[in-house]
C-alpha cells in the first residue's frame, strides 16, 4: 500500500509550488464569482466584468510594456469608452463611464490592497497566503501624477488565459523578461528564462509533430506546417533582436552590480545570465531545425507525388474532407454502397424485357437533407438541478406553513408532518436528505445576515419572500444526544427549529 | 442458345439482387457461365446497367453487387435506412454511418491497403469511434446554443460524448448490451446487427469476421466509383455554398 502511493509525497512536496501556479487566477474568479456578477455603479447588465477586464490588463501590457509608459485614469477610462462603444455598441454618457472606469481601477487594484489566496502548505504545515495584484498605480516622478501598470502577477495571469501560440507566448515572455530585468528581480526573470526554454523545447516536439502528421495524413500535415513554417521564420526575425537586448541588459545589469548589491543578487545574475545562454543556444538547435524540418517535406511531397498517380480510395482523406466541410450526411457516400439492395421495393420482373432493350435515364435526386439548427441544448444536470430545487422548495413550504402554527418545531415532528403530506416515500428521496444538509449547514436564516454568496436553499427562502411578502427567520438548534431513525434506516441527529421575530 | 443465356444472366441478376451469393464454392455452373460465356457477361452487365447496379467480379470467386450512392430503384431513402435500423431520426442515423467509417477503417486505410486484421470486436469499434471524434469533442468542450446542426459532425460527436458506454445499470458485461440508442455498446449492437442481415460480417464467439462481399465492396467497389464519391462531394458542397 505504502508503495503504491508514492505520489502523496510527490504532492505534499510540490503543493506549495502548485499553488503558486494556481494564485494568479484566483483573484479573477474572486472578481467575476460565476460570470453573472455585473457592474455595480452601472445599470449596464450586459457589460460583461470578464471581458471588460481582461482587455484592459491587455491594454496595460500594450501600453506599459510595449510603449513603456504608465497610463493614466484618464486614458484608462478614454480606453474603456471606446471598448464599450467598439464590443457593445453602447455610447457610454460620461457619469456611466466615470462610474466604469472607478469600478474597473479600483477592482484591479483591488483598492490598492492585494488579493489574499489562504491555504495549508503540508510542506512546511503552515498556513500560507499568497498576495495577488493585476495592477498598481506609481506616481509618476517628473508629473507628480498617478500611472498606471500592470503587475507581474497580472502579465503571467494575462499569458495563461488563452492558449496563446506558443510563439506569442515567447514574444510576451521576452517582454516580462525585460521588465523583470529593468526592476532588478534577477529571480523571477530566471523562472522566466527557463519558461522561455520549455516554450523553445514545446517547438522542437511540434517541429518532431508536423513531421510526424505529414508522413500520415498529408493535407492536415501540409496545413500544420505551413502554419509552423510561417510563423517559426517571422518569430525568428523578431526574437533574435529580442535575446540580444535581453542578454545586453543582463550584462549592463551585471557591470552595475557591486559588492554593495550582495552576493546573492550577483549570483542570480549569473545565473540568469547562464539561463539565458542556455535558452539562445536552443533557439539556435531550433531555428536549425526547422531549415531541416523543410528539407524534409520537400522530400516527403515529391514521394507522395509519385504514390498519387496509383488510384486508391483513401478512406481518411475522404472523410477528412466530410469533416472540413462539417457535412455528416456525406457519410453515407460511404455507407451506401456496402448496403443490400433493397428487396421490399416493387419491381416487376416481367418488365426485364423493356429494361434491356430501353436504358434508364441516368438522373437521380439525392433526398434533400434540411439543416435544421439546434435551438437548446439541456444537459442532464440541468435537469436534476431543477427537480432539487423544486422539491427542497416543496420542504421548505412545509417548513414554513408549521412555523407559522407553532412557531417551535423539533426535526421529529417536521418529518411527521412531511410524511402526512407527502408519505413515507419522502424518506427515500436523495433531495430529503441533500436537503437536510443544506439547511444544517447554518444556524440561523435571517435575512439581514445573509451574506452575499448565498446558498442555493437561501435563494429559494429569498423566492418565498418574494411572493409571500415576508422572510421566516428562524434559528436550528442541535439536539446532539437526541437521534431519530428514519423509516428508510437512515439515523439522523435531532435538532429544534424556532422561529425568530426579528423586526417585531 | 441466346435464350438460355438470357436464362442464366437472369438468374444471377435475381440471386445477386436477392442478396444470394454467386460464386465458384456455392453455385458453380452459374458462376462458370458468367466468366466462360461471353453471352452470359454480355447480359448481366446489361441488367446490371439498366438498375442501376455495380457488379464487382474481380474479388477472388465470386460476384458481388453493389447499389451504389444514387439507385432509386434499390437503394435506400434516409427513411427507409431508418425504418430497417429501427432508429428514430437522422442524428442517430449520422451516428451510425460515422461507425460504419471506423469499422471500415478498422480493415482499410485506402481501397487497396488492407490492415490484415482478421475480426473485431464490439468495445474495439467504441474505442476507436472515441479515438476518431476526440479532436471534435475537444472542440465542443464549450459550445454554443445555436452552434450544432444536425448534420454537422459535431452534432455526432455531441451525441458520442452523451452517452454512457454502456447502458444504465449494465456495469461489467459489454455482450449484454442491448441494441438501442442510449449507450455506445447499444449502438455499436445495433450496426453489427444490421451488418450481419447485410451479409457483410458474421459472427463467431463475439468476434465479427468481414465477409467477401465486405472485401469485395471495400477494395473494388471504391477503387472504382472513388473520383464519382469525390465528384459527388464537390458537387454537394458547392449545392450547399449556393444555397
Amino acid at each position: 500500500m505504502t508503495e503504491e502511493y508514492e505520489f502523496i509525497s510527490e504532492m505534499i512536496c510540490d503543493f506549495e509550488e502548485r499553488n503558486q501556479f494556481l494564485k494568479k487566477y484566483y483573484p479573477y474568479f474572486k472578481i467575476i464569482g460565476d460570470g453573472t456578477r455585473t457592474f455595480q455603479k452601472l445599470s449596464l447588465e450586459q457589460l460583461d466584468i470578464g471581458f471588460i477586464l481582461l482587455t484592459t490588463l491587455r491594454f496595460l501590457v500594450e501600453e506599459n510594456n510595449f510603449k513603456n509608459r504608465g497610463v493614466s485614469y484618464n486614458e484608462i477610462s478614454d480606453f474603456l469608452y471606446y471598448l464599450v462603444n467598439k464590443a457593445y455598441l453602447i455610447v457610454l454618457p460620461e457619469p456611466e463611464k466615470a462610474a466604469l472606469t472607478e469600478e474597473v481601477i479600483s477592482i484591479l487594484t483591488n483598492s490598492g490592497q492585494p488579493y489574499e489566496f489562504h491555504y495549508y502548505d503540508p510542506a512546511t504545515q503552515k498556513r500560507s497566503i499568497s498576495r495577488i495584484t493585476y495592477m498598481k498605480g506609481e506616481i509618476d516622478p517628473l508629473l507628480g501624477s498617478l500611472k498606471y501598470y500592470i503587475t507581474d502577477s497580472g502579465i503571467e495571469f494575462y499569458l495563461e488565459t488563452k492558449e496563446i501560440k506558443e510563439l506569442n507566448k515567447i514574444s510576451i515572455q521576452q517582454v516580462l523578461l525585460e521588465k523583470m530585468v529593468s526592476s532588478k528581480n534577477f529571480k523571477g526573470a530566471r523562472q522566466v528564462v527557463q519558461r522561455i526554454t520549455n516554450q523553445v523545447a514545446k517547438l522542437h516536439l511540434m517541429k518532431r509533430e508536423v513531421l510526424n502528421l505529414i508522413s500520415f495524413n498529408p493535407i492536415e500535415g501540409d496545413k500544420l506546417y505551413e502554419e509552423f513554417f510561417s510563423k517559426s521564420m517571422d518569430w525568428f526575425d523578431r526574437e533574435e533582436d529580442n535575446f540580444v537586448n535581453n542578454i545586453k541588459a543582463v550584462e549592463n545589469a551585471r557591470e552595475k552590480t557591486s559588492s554593495a548589491d550582495g552576493l546573492d543578487t550577483i549570483r542570480d545574475i549569473n545565473a540568469l545570465n547562464d539561463e539565458l545562454k542556455k535558452a539562445s543556444e536552443k533557439y539556435g538547435d531550433l531555428l536549425s531545425e526547422v531549415v531541416d524540418l523543410k528539407k524534409k517535406v520537400d522530400e516527403i511531397r515529391a514521394a507522395r507525388k509519385i504514390k498519387v498517380l496509383k488510384t486508391t480510395f483513401d478512406y481518411r482523406n475522404v472523410v477528412d474532407k466530410m469533416i472540413a466541410m462539417d457535412r455528416s450526411n456525406d457519410l453515407e457516400f460511404l455507407m451506401s454502397p456496402f448496403l443490400e439492395s433493397n428487396k421490399k421495393k416493387f419491381f416487376d420482373f416481367k418488365r426485364i424485357d423493356s429494361l434491356l432493350n430501353f436504358r434508364v435515364i441516368q438522373e437521380e435526386d439525392m433526398e434533400v437533407v434540411v439543416e435544421e439548427d439546434i435551438m437548446e441544448y439541456i444537459f442532464d444536470d440541468v435537469v436534476e438541478n431543477e427537480r432539487i430545487k423544486n422539491n427542497h422548495n416543496k420542504y421548505i413550504a412545509c417548513l414554513y406553513s408549521l412555523l407559522n402554527q407553532v412557531h417551535e418545531i423539533t426535526l421529529k415532528e417536521y418529518n411527521e408532518y412531511l410524511e402526512s403530506v407527502f408519505t413515507d416515500k419522502v424518506f427515500f428521496n436523495g433531495d430529503y436528505f441533500s436537503f437536510l444538509i443544506a439547511l444544517s449547514g447554518k444556524t440561523r436564516y435571517v435575512e439581514e445576515e445573509l451574506s452575499e454568496d448565498i446558498s442555493e436553499l437561501e435563494e429559494s427562502m429569498k423566492d418565498f419572500r418574494e411572493k409571500t411578502g415576508h422572510f421566516i427567520a428562524f434559528e436550528i438548534i442541535f439536539c446532539p444526544d437526541e437521534s431519530i431513525i428514519l423509516k428508510s434506516g437512515f439515523q439522523t441527529t435531532n435538532f429544534i427549529i424556532r422561529r425568530l421575530f426579528i423586526n417585531d | 442458345m441466346i435464350e438460355k443465356a438470357l436464362e442464366i444472366a437472369i438468374k444471377i441478376t435475381t440471386k445477386l439482387i436477392k442478396g444470394e451469393e454467386v460464386s465458384n464454392n456455392l453455385n458453380q455452373n452459374l458462376y462458370e457461365a458468367y466468366i466462360t460465356d461471353s453471352d452470359v457477361y454480355e447480359y448481366v452487365g446489361q441488367l446490371m446497367e439498366g438498375f442501376e447496379l455495380e457488379l464487382i467480379d474481380d474479388y477472388g470467386d465470386g460476384l458481388y453487387i453493389s447499389c451504389g450512392v444514387t439507385n432509386k430503384t434499390f437503394g435506400y431513402s434516409n427513411e427507409e435506412l431508418r425504418k430497417k435500423l429501427k432508429i428514430n431520426n437522422n442524428s442517430e442515423l449520422y451516428v451510425i454511418y460515422f461507425l460504419m467509417y471506423g469499422l471500415i477503417l478498422q480493415f482499410y486505410t485506402d481501397s487497396s491497403t488492407p490492415t490484415y486484421k482478421t475480426y473485431i470486436k464490439r468495445m474495439e469499434i467504441v474505442n476507436e469511434t472515441d479515438i476518431l471524434l476526440k479532436k471534435i469533442i475537444s472542440d465542443i468542450d464549450t459550445i454554443t446554443e445555436d452552434e450544432i446542426k444536425i448534420n454537422s459532425f459535431k452534432n455526432i460527436a455531441l451525441i458520442w460524448d452523451n452517452m454512457p458506454i454502456l447502458p444504465n445499470n449494465e456495469w461489467e458485461d459489454t455482450n449484454k448490451a442491448r441494441a438501442g440508442s442510449s449507450s455506445k455498446a447499444a449502438y455499436v449492437k445495433k450496426l453489427m446487427q444490421f451488418l450481419k442481415e447485410d451479409n457483410l460480417f458474421i459472427e463467431d464467439n463475439d468476434m465479427f469476421y468481414p465477409t467477401n462481399r465486405f472485401h469485395a465492396l471495400a477494395q473494388n467497389y471504391f477503387q472504382r466509383k472513388g473520383s464519382d464519391i469525390y465528384q459527388l462531394l464537390n458537387n454537394e458542397y458547392r449545392r450547399s455554398i449556393d444555397a
